[in-house]
């Protein structure tokens, strides 16, 4: 008798789960999307000269989108920067070089003091109107390299400092045949501008 | 016929069962340390240096388990590198020059290398390496051979500064200390090794 009573609530809760997983799997979104990379490397970032007295040089760099990639595709979700650089002394007496990288959105990423080489890394966040960078408000990101002499009393002839980035950005757009399509050359102007 | 038969058997499983439980799973095992011993090396420059430690454990049990009165055993190095003047560095944010160090045991299996990050941090470069080698027999050389009370680790720490100029002079710390467990298995006695660590 209890078995009778419990054989059809088996069958619904049954019945339920077989409609539920089809519902689930008929509205679960497909991944149905193409990616897009947008990379730019090696730009040169110039020649900084540190001296006595001149012991202090900020580069300000400037990104701004000016259109949108491929297939009207954004190109800079996720953008990141990364910096690398030599320093050359004219003697072997040399004097260490405080590299500080300055974000808007993250302030001071990372100071290191160094003698030959640095490199760096971190996200660039653009702001502005990046779904259409044609109007409105421009779509750009910035960031600033500041150079400074760690004590400037030893520094006897100047030292130099020659570095490069590497910008890279990325986009996605729904497609029926989803691909990975690039590295494309980003659609972006960079400017460089050093006190 | 079939009395004496089981009777051999329930014997024969009460040995079995009982014969393991002579050492007890190892719970009396005891621990002894030794260091830590520091040493410093200064390069100007480019260049190579090495430093001979000995590691000896004494008064082990004068009966062995079947395996090893030595359970386990290692030398530990940590390696710090700064600079003579300031800045001092080591701080993760200050450049220093690449240096390798390698930590061989004379008769161990493998040999602990490392070589300082561009970005070193004080505290945070340490390795280890086997200390005392297991030998059956007697001929072999650089090993602990079985049941011996005393047991001798000669040890080398090279440290090669890869890079020279224009990165100042700099001073390698070299932090040496040594552990082994030690069972008194299959005998209950109590072990009292001891274990020292001297450079040579």
């Amino acid at each position: 008798m209890i078995g009778e009573f419990h054989r059809p609530r088996r069958w619904l809760v049954s019945g339920m789960l077989v409609v539920c997983s089809a519902a689930l799997l008929a509205t679960s979104p497909p991944d149905d999307t193409s990616s897009y990379t947008f990379e730019r490397l090696g730009i040169d970032g110039g020649r900084v000269e540190l001296t006595r007295d001149r012991p202090t040089v900020s580069v300000f760099v400037v990104i701004r989108a000016d259109a949108l990639g491929p297939d009207q595709v954004s190109s800079t979700d996720s953008a990141r920067v990364a910096l690398q650089g030599v320093v050359t002394h004219e003697t072997d007496d040399a004097s260490f070089v405080r590299v500080k990288l300055v974000t808007p959105s993250s302030g001071t990423i990372g100071t290191q003091d160094v003698l030959t080489h640095f490199e760096n890394e971190t996200a660039l966040s653009f702001d502005g109107n990046c779904a259409d960078p044609t109007t409105g408000d421009a779509c750009q990101a910035r960031f600033q390299l500041d150079f400074s002499l760690v004590d400037e009393s030893e520094a006897a002839t100047p030292v130099l400092i020659d570095w490069t980035f590497d910008l890279r950005g990325w986009g996605q757009k729904r497609s029926e045949n989803p691909k990975n399509l690039g590295p494309f050359d980003p659609p972006w102007t960079v400017e460089i501008r050093s006190e | 016929m079939i009395r004496p038969l089981a009777a051999l058997l329930v014997g024969w499983m009460t040995c079995g069962c009982t014969a393991p439980e002579l050492c007890r799973g190892g719970d009396n095992r005891s621990s002894v340390d030794a260091g830590p011993l520091s040493e410093t090396v200064t390069f100007d420059d480019v260049g190579f240096a090495s430093r001979h430690f000995v590691a000896t454990i004494q008064d082990l049990p004068r009966v062995w388990d079947a395996e090893a009165a030595v359970v386990e055993s290692s030398i530990g190095l940590g390696v710090d590198v700064v600079y003579q003047d300031e800045p001092k560095g080591g701080d993760g944010k200050t450049q220093m020059p690449a240096v390798e160090v390698e930590l061989s045991v004379l008769g161990a299996f493998e040999p602990f290398v490392v070589v300082t990050d561009s970005f070193h941090t004080v505290g945070t470069v340490s390795g280890h390496a086997e200390a005392f080698r297991i030998c059956d027999d007697a001929d072999d050389v650089d090993c602990c051979v079985f049941g011996s009370t005393e047991c001798r680790a000669p040890i080398t720490v090279s440290v090669r500064r890869r890079e020279g100029a224009p990165f100042p002079p700099v001073d390698v710390s070299l932090s040496l200390t040594a552990s082994a467990t030690v069972t008194p298995c299959p005998l209950e006695e109590d072990v009292k090794a001891r274990l020292t660590l001297e450079a040579e």
